[in-house]
């Protein structure tokens, strides 16, 4: 049952990440899906748990686009609270590595 | 066509005991993902992959579905439903159940009776208080019965709360759980 510590780390920081990226343009599940498995190597199931308990918890919400190819697109845009969330994860976060890198990275 | 209908047909049967509407959400969001990821010329045997286990996937999902509907709308059933999901995701050794369980239950039992006990001799106090003679006249034993009374009330509000709270605490303890033992073990090998 045990993971390793990477699988870990990453997980624990995917929501601080989708929201990251929301609240610099709103996305569609596939593109965050596919960042996020580009850049930290998730697998891109993960973010559809996710973005359900980011919608039911408001902090963010959904709306269709029409495609030109195919059916339409869900877009996901960041709430107000979910921008709220953001700033406390996102400065627990650098309070959280602040503390790591001082250990782990600091030897004179 | 193979890895699509396979890794769809999984997570439909992952998810059974689920709300129909939020299982048909949840199926067309997967199938979503695979038409992009076609459109993107990847093949659905590499999409599949890419997704991980299925069935880790229908785990977590239904578990937020328990605890939405649970933080939405609490009742007795919905935090049966969120206990019996964390049981089932094993996000809480059987050990630590067997032992905080019954501790749990004999603090809720010991509150019930506490209630009982202060609503009975509330009563008691009001109706035959009287004959105590206690000093104040009729007063003393109608105001004595109303305290006891009011102090059950508070007593089951109060139990009620920290049993809210204790169901949001085991969800958000899951969550933290099943986020870190998921069968999913890496992304790109299902089983």
């Amino acid at each position: 049952m045990t993971e390793p510590i990477d699988i870990q780390l990453k997980k624990g920081v995917l929501e601080l990440c989708v929201l990251e990226l929301l609240s610099q343009e709103d996305g569609y599940a596939y593109e965050i899906a596919s960042r996020l498995a580009d850049a930290i190597g998730m697998g891109e199931g993960t973010v559809y748990p996710l973005m359900r308990r980011l919608h039911t918890e408001g902090l963010v919400e959904t709306y269709f686009v029409e495609s030109s190819s195919g059916p339409s697109r869900k877009y996901y845009r960041i709430t107000r609270a979910g921008k709220a969330e953001l700033v406390r994860e996102r400065s627990a976060w650098q309070a959280f590595t602040r503390a790591v890198n001082g250990i782990v990275g600091g030897r004179k | 066509m193979s890895g699509r209908a396979e890794f769809l047909t999984t997570l439909r049967a992952g998810l059974r005991g689920a709300p129909a509407g939020s299982i048909d959400e949840i199926i067309a969001d997967y199938n979503a993902h695979f038409e992009e990821g076609a459109a993107a010329s990847r093949s659905d045997a590499e999409i599949a992959a890419a997704l991980g286990d299925p069935l880790a996937l229908a785990d977590e999902l239904r578990m937020e579905l328990r605890i939405g509907k649970f933080e939405a709308a609490p009742s007795t059933r919905s935090a049966a439903q969120v206990i019996g999901g964390v049981i089932a995701i094993g996000a809480i050794n059987t050990v630590v159940l067997c032992l905080v369980g019954p501790l749990l239950v004999l603090l809720a039992l010991g509150a019930i009776v506490a209630i009982l006990a202060a609503v009975g001799t509330g009563i008691w106090f009001l109706f035959a208080g009287a004959s105590l003679g206690l000093p104040g006249g009729i007063g003393t034993p109608v105001l004595c019965g109303l305290g006891l009374l009011t102090a059950a009330v508070s007593m089951i509000a109060f139990l009620l709360l920290a049993a809210r709270a204790l169901i949001s605490g085991l969800a958000r303890y899951a969550r933290l759980q099943y986020r870190f033992l998921s069968r999913e073990s890496k992304p790109g090998t299902p089983t």
